[in-house]
């Protein structure tokens, strides 16, 4: 498996939490945000993000509102309070996932 | 910043590949121009960046049709569910005693103050032709307010979700007009009171179904136009 399918397996729980330190952002602004975090490692695509964040906004988790910028509407993306609790829910769960994975594939690490 | 020459370039590309409604056109317009304006190569010029960098990242332009038709899909299933337990609330709870009590009040009054022939004018008027022009009135608002502000969009994708509920919630008085006419031996005007246990619910399921959709429209429909 690729490491972009490993990512996209984890993309909606990446932005759930960058909302939850971020407060609001927009799409292009979540694509920069990840790529320098990652010190370009993770690259999100724009097909991969946009299906989420309409996902996630759908499903209530995310809300949105526009802002003139430079003449143009920009949509910024926010959490809402179910959206809050999923992030939570979701990076606990991904942590806990990561540990597993870890004892698996380094066991000594796990003993220690 | 981004020239005039180049706004033009990206909206035209957007317009022939099919993004057509304000929510999605706005969202790519204002991506495709960010990227444009962070590009590396400060040389690329728009055609360019849209041909090597934009497209390859959304997975072409079938990449962003579907992403277009999935948002569409995921907000018609917000929307449907919402009707659904919208409806089911109104329907299990004291709006569907007060309904029922009004209808067969209100027929009972009204037919007898003024006769069955303005009793279905009334319901008519009220039921299909008003909230058909609130409707289409709203939309032609919209088209000219897009118009004036020189956009290459002229529809919201409100429409495109709320128009089949509207074809949907059109087709219950439609159904009960069809069932007064078909038991009352083409005599539209007569066959209330005659078969009241047809005629009855399906005008109390009229009148539910258009208390739902006034109140999705209320919580899902409301279109702000940003851009002015």
């Amino acid at each position: 498996m690729s490491s972009s399918k490993l990512l996209k397996g984890s993309l909606a729980t990446i932005v759930l939490r960058l909302l939850e330190e971020q407060e609001k952002m927009y799409g292009y602004e979540i694509t920069q945000k990840v790529k320098q975090l990652t010190e370009g490692e993770f690259k999100i695509t724009e097909g991969a993000l946009y299906p989420t964040l309409h996902k996630l906004e759908a499903e209530g988790y995310l809300t949105t509102e526009t802002q003139l910028v430079d003449g143009r509407v920009r949509k910024y993306y926010s959490l809402t309070k179910e959206g809050n609790a999923e992030a939570k829910a979701k990076v606990s769960e991904l942590e806990e996932f990561l540990a597993n994975l870890q004892k698996v594939l380094n066991p000594k690490l796990g003993l220690g | 910043m981004i020239t005039k020459d180049e706004q033009h370039t990206i909206e035209q590309y957007l317009k022939t590949i099919g993004i057509n409604t304000m929510e999605f056109f706005e969202e790519m317009y204002d991506h495709i121009c960010t990227s444009f304006e962070n590009r590396k190569d400060k040389s690329q010029g728009i055609d360019a960046h849209i041909r090597d960098v934009v497209q390859p990242s959304f997975g072409g332009v079938n990449g962003i049709i579907k992403i277009r038709d999935q948002r569409t899909k995921a907000r018609i299933r917000l929307v449907r569910k919402r009707f659904g337990q919208i409806f089911i609330s109104y329907f299990l709870g004291w709006p569907n005693v007060l309904i029922t009590f009004g209808v067969i009040l209100g027929c009972w009054t009204l037919s007898q103050l003024f006769g069955i022939k303005t009793l279905i004018t009334i319901s008519s008027i009220c039921f299909i032709f008003i909230p058909l022009t609130f409707f289409f009135g709203k939309w032609i608002q919209f088209w000219r307010k897009c118009k004036k502000a020189g956009k290459v969009y002229r529809t919201s994708e409100v429409y495109q979700i709320f128009t089949p509920f509207m074809a949907l919630a059109l087709q219950v008085p439609n159904m009960t007009i069809q069932s007064w006419n078909m038991f009352a031996d083409k005599d539209i005007y007569g066959s209330l009171f005659i078969h009241p246990e047809i005629c009855i619910p399906l005008s109390i399921i009229m009148l539910i179904s258009f208390f739902t959709l006034s109140k999705l429209y209320k919580e899902e429909f409301i279109i702000k136009t940003s851009f002015n």
